[in-house]
């Protein structure tokens, strides 16, 4: 191209910047449409000061992404005035009223600001979401469109491409792949690859020091947003990391490493039943809740039990298990139990950590030449990713990274949060709502389908007008124990048969209750049976401890300690680690 | 994705590292073909390495002779192991269960029991090839009668699973030249090409998340949530298809072997034909140089030429999968560029008219074929009657 006038480019850059000034004045002075306004209707008295209205579905959907409506910073006004207490909690709300709410995808939870009740007192409510963008991006994009906008109304393409070659000088008689070229110019191959290679070493010693740090020392628990299924994997060092950082080698560890129930989903962080059973047990007990959302004992509590085994020579591993139940190793279908949690299985196994178990081994083996494409893969790529982390950490790296600094994958989980916070930022989970009836007479039918296949099918009716098991009980003696071969592990195995919510038991004609209340019990007993220690858990506790068909909820929590700890106790004076009356 | 495995790291490290240390052509080349062997091996298993080893050595036999009728045959025989491992069920569900639907069901279980679950790996790509080099032959082009070289033409394992589709008479001498000697210029430009192709995958990764978590509550967005939606869908498949691309192409050129660009800035065309210039370049040429002209072309004038891209488009659209919602987006896009091809002929100057508006403003016909393509997307991802939904809601406040 022949020689450029700057000027020309310099006057129509300088017009669509006037024009971005205009439209930026605009838009900031007048507010237009910069925030979304949601009317409250349609109020309810809820509990005390508390009441309650559903939100239209718009709402979820406008606030479900974190693009430009973010839920934290919705605010509830009462006659165009703001309430002051936002993300309150509903016993704040319920006891004090005072303006406190807290907003919800689904629902508002609010008081007025004087005591009146919302439904009669007159005043109109409504949610107010501002659109938050940064303004540094709404003036590239007010920019960009002003510029836009001028070689439209203008037609002046030839801007455009004085802009490119100003730009990049030449540029019009080159192609991508020129271009590409050029980059290669400036980054020389064997200086490039011996960087690599440094930067390699440097993130493996900056990886194997994460290996050692407990990242999550800050946590209770691993939550849904810091677990596999929020992209968080946790590696065997970060979990072994994390009992360190809790429990000392002289406390008694009571390591609970169960699923969503002994994970405490239903139960906010004040109310965990670890932390009120850590109170329980006092202060010679430590008690460490390593629990994941459908994890089972084979695929943390007894990797970890195994690897933790000489550091800890007094421990209680508890877990939770459906009755009659003898998971395998390994199981590669999305939604059962070990899946996707089975890499800390494989990297104990590829780290030498495991104590020995001949059918665990075999398991694994079988799994490496499976003739199905698909678990054969599943497992060669676990295993050498056990490797490699083994040699490089850099899982470990990620995870203090993605904990402390910064994150690279969107979550659904946590909409209201910028998907590139580092996870340290994401509190812990908010328990679910209590359920309401027409929740429980909806869910039904899928409840009722879960009891049937959980416990209802796995008993029978004998002749004795009782029930019993499907499996025989030496049979089931003999499935279940491949867990732990060893009957000393076995005995400090406790095993929680969790029961459902009443709710649902009402549902059962009586025949029905009889049988699922054999199943909990019975199956307690084929445990013991088994040499592990179990306990039926959450039998004749009431609805209110429930927060959904199976988790418990706040309430149930002091009482879970109570009846856990009892349990531990006993254990405990059986290793004789103790000489306390449990 | 397979390249991001880590099965796939360890095999790229130990085959790169001993691929730039020897210096011997023919030791370079053994080991090109023992790693795509061992990479078809381990992602395919014996059951999908099977079809295309006997494939490969069928089409090997026939493309040396110049007999037109084992040419013809070969093709055939091509075309009927796509058609059996990936669209019998589909054909036999959809052709024989609408007429007679009990047949039907009877001959879908039958074919869900002998065929394997999944049909074998890259099969639409290696039988594109196969059928190129054929045609190709069949053309009077020159075989490729290094057995070695055709094996590397067939197994070549950067554009096995997703192409770039391989055209032969480019890819040996290319190859020739790879194994001869690798510039240290190539190795940094597939390096490069590689980590771009990477960096496109994590942004469509996070698309795709979101997309995943939103699309249920498409209708309860605000206009300018379903307009983001449609432009993450649009931005999605871009950077999730020519990212893998620039993984395939990176990783062949860190051998110095050269494989034609597959995408080049497709949303910035001005028109449905430019579109098709520079979206998946290599399947498009495909289609133009073995259907589309094949069967006349716009050599017979308008109707033909606009039945011929319909068939060359449904094709198309049937190639990325047994489903219905393909075949009509192939068809939308066939009608579609029928009439980018046609409109100026209008009669009463409408035709004209437009057209010179659309020479005067070019940004209007980017525009056009923008929203053109993108909804497009909405049929390929949804079934028509909800993609068409959601083109209606992107109008309604």
């Amino acid at each position: 191209m022949s020689q450029l006038s700057i000027r020309p480019i310099l006057l129509r850059l300088g017009a669509a910047l006037a024009l971005t000034l205009l439209a930026w004045g605009l838009t900031t002075r007048c507010q237009l449409g910069l925030e979304k306004k949601v009317p409250v209707t349609e109020v309810k008295p809820r509990s005390g000061q508390m009441f309650t209205a559903f939100l239209p579905k718009r709402f979820a959907a406008m606030t479900s992404g974190a693009v430009f409506y973010r839920l934290d910073s919705a605010s509830l006004l009462e006659d165009d005035k703001p309430l002051a207490h936002p993300a309150s909690s509903n016993a704040s709300i319920e006891k004090a009223g005072e303006g406190q709410y807290r907003i919800t995808p689904i629902r508002v939870l609010f008081s007025s600001s004087d005591g009146t009740s919302p439904d009669r007192n007159g005043r109109d409510y409504t949610i107010v979401v501002p659109l938050l963008v940064a303004p540094a991006w709404l003036l590239a994009l007010v920019w960009t469109a002003s510029l836009a906008a001028w070689v439209v109304v203008v037609r002046d393409l030839e801007c455009a491409r004085r802009v490119r070659a100003f730009l990049l000088p030449g540029s019009a008689a080159r192609d991508r792949g020129t271009l590409m070229e050029s980059l290669c110019d400036l980054l020389l191959p064997y200086p490039f690859f011996v960087g690599v290679l440094l930067a390699l070493v440097l993130c493996t010693i900056v990886g194997r020091r994460a290996a050692m740090t407990d990242v999550y020392h800050d946590r209770d628990r691993f939550f849904l947003k810091i677990s596999p299924e929020g992209s968080v994997y946790p590696t065997l060092e970060n979990l072994e990391a994390f009992v360190r950082g809790k429990a000392s080698p002289d406390h008694i560890l009571v390591l609970v490493a169960g699923s969503s129930i002994p994970l405490g989903v239903g139960q906010a962080n004040a109310h965990l039943w670890t932390n009120l059973l850590q109170q329980e047990l006092g202060s010679d007990y430590c008690v460490v809740n390593l629990s994941f959302r459908a994890a089972l004992a084979p695929s943390i509590l007894l990797p970890l039990a195994d690897a933790l085994r000489r550091e800890y020579s007094r421990a209680i591993f508890v877990s939770d298990m459906t009755p009659y139940k003898a998971p395998g190793f390994l199981s590669f279908e999305k939604g059962t139990y070990s899946y996707p949690y089975d890499y800390v299985l494989w990297q104990a196994w590829v780290n030498g950590a495991l104590a020995t178990n001949p059918a665990r081994d075999a398991a694994l083996i079988d799994s490496l030449r499976s003739s199905d494409i698909a678990v054969r893969m599943h497992s060669q790529e676990q295993v050498i990713h056990a490797v490699l982390e083994k040699i490089f950490a850099s899982s470990n790296l990620w995870n203090e990274i993605g904990y402390r600094h910064f994150f690279t994958v969107y979550t659904p989980l946590d909409p209201d949060k910028a998907f590139y916070a580092p996870r340290s930022t994401i509190t812990d989970d908010q328990p679910p709502m209590p359920e309401s009836e027409g929740a429980i007479v909806r869910d039904w039918p899928h409840e009722y389908a879960s009891l049937q296949k959980l416990f209802l099918n796995r008993v029978r009716p004998n002749a004795n007008g009782s029930f019993s098991p499907l499996v025989p009980d030496n049979e089931f003696s003999a499935s279940v124990q491949k867990l732990a071969p060893d009957p000393a592990m076995r005995a400090r195995i406790l095993l929680l048969v969790t029961s459902r919510s009443p709710a649902y038991i009402a549902r059962l004609d009586s025949r029905e209750k009889e049988q699922f209340e054999f199943a909990v019990a019975d199956s307690a007993r084929a445990y013991r049976q088994a040499g592990f220690a179990s306990i039926p858990l959450g039998l004749d506790y009431p609805v209110e401890d429930f927060s959904d068909p199976s988790h418990f909820s706040d309430a149930a929590a002091p009482r879970m300690a109570k009846d856990v700890s009892a349990e531990i106790r006993r254990m405990a004076q059986g290793e004789g680690w103790t000489h306390e009356k449990p | 994705m397979i390249f991001a495995t880590y099965w796939f790291l360890a095999f790229a490290a130990v085959f790169f590292s001993l691929f730039w240390l020897v210096r011997n052509a023919t030791v370079r080349l053994g080991l090109l073909l023992a790693a795509s062997a061992a990479f078809q091996i381990h992602y395919a298993g014996a059951a999908g390495v099977l079809p295309i080893a006997l494939l490969a050595v069928l089409v090997y036999f026939v493309g040396l002779t110049s007999n037109k009728a084992a040419n013809t045959l070969g093709i055939v025989v091509c075309v009927g192991v796509l058609a059996t491992y990936k669209y019998s069920i589909f054909l036999i569900s959809s052709l024989v269960g609408g007429v007679h639907p009990e047949l039907g069901a009877r001959l879908t279980d039958m074919a869900r029991h002998t065929l394997p679950e999944t049909p074998p790996l890259a099969v639409s790509f290696f039988v594109f090839e196969f059928v190129h080099y054929l045609v190709d032959r069949r053309r009077g082009t020159p075989a490729i009668r290094n057995p070695f070289h055709f094996t590397a033409f067939a197994i070549f394992f950067p554009t096995l699973v997703a192409g770039p589709i391989k055209r032969y008479e480019q890819f040996i001498p290319s190859v020739q030249r790879a194994i001869a000697r690798v510039s240290p210029r190539d190795v940094m430009a597939g390096v490069i090409q590689l980590c771009f192709g990477f960096l496109k995958k994590l942004a469509a990764d996070n698309l795709t998340l979101w997309i995943e978590s939103t699309q249920s509550g498409y209708s309860s967005l605000p206009l300018e949530g379903r307009w983001i939606f449609v432009t993450a869908v649009a931005f999605r498949i871009l950077l999730d298809f020519s990212g893998y691309s620039d993984i395939a192409i990176g990783l062949a050129r860190m051998m110095g072997v050269a494989i034609p660009p597959n995408f080049n800035w497709p949303y910035l065309a001005t028109n449905i034909r430019d579109f098709w210039h520079r979206w998946h370049i290599s399947l498009s040429s495909w289609i133009r140089d073995y259907v589309y002209i094949p069967l006349g072309g716009n050599r017979h004038g308008n109707f033909r030429r606009f039945l011929n891209g319909l068939v060359a488009f449904s094709l198309c659209g049937l190639w990325h999968g047994p489903a219905w919602n393909f075949v009509l987006w192939g068809l939308y896009h066939g009608i579609g560029l029928s009439i980018s091809n046609a409109y100026r002929q209008i009669p009463l100057g409408i035709g004209a008219g437009v057209g010179r508006a659309l020479d005067r403003l070019p940004l209007l016909g980017w525009c056009i074929t923008l929203l053109f393509v993108w909804f497009g997307w909405l049929l390929f991802f949804y079934p028509a009657t909800q993609a068409w939904q959601m083109v209606k809601l992107l109008f309604v406040f």
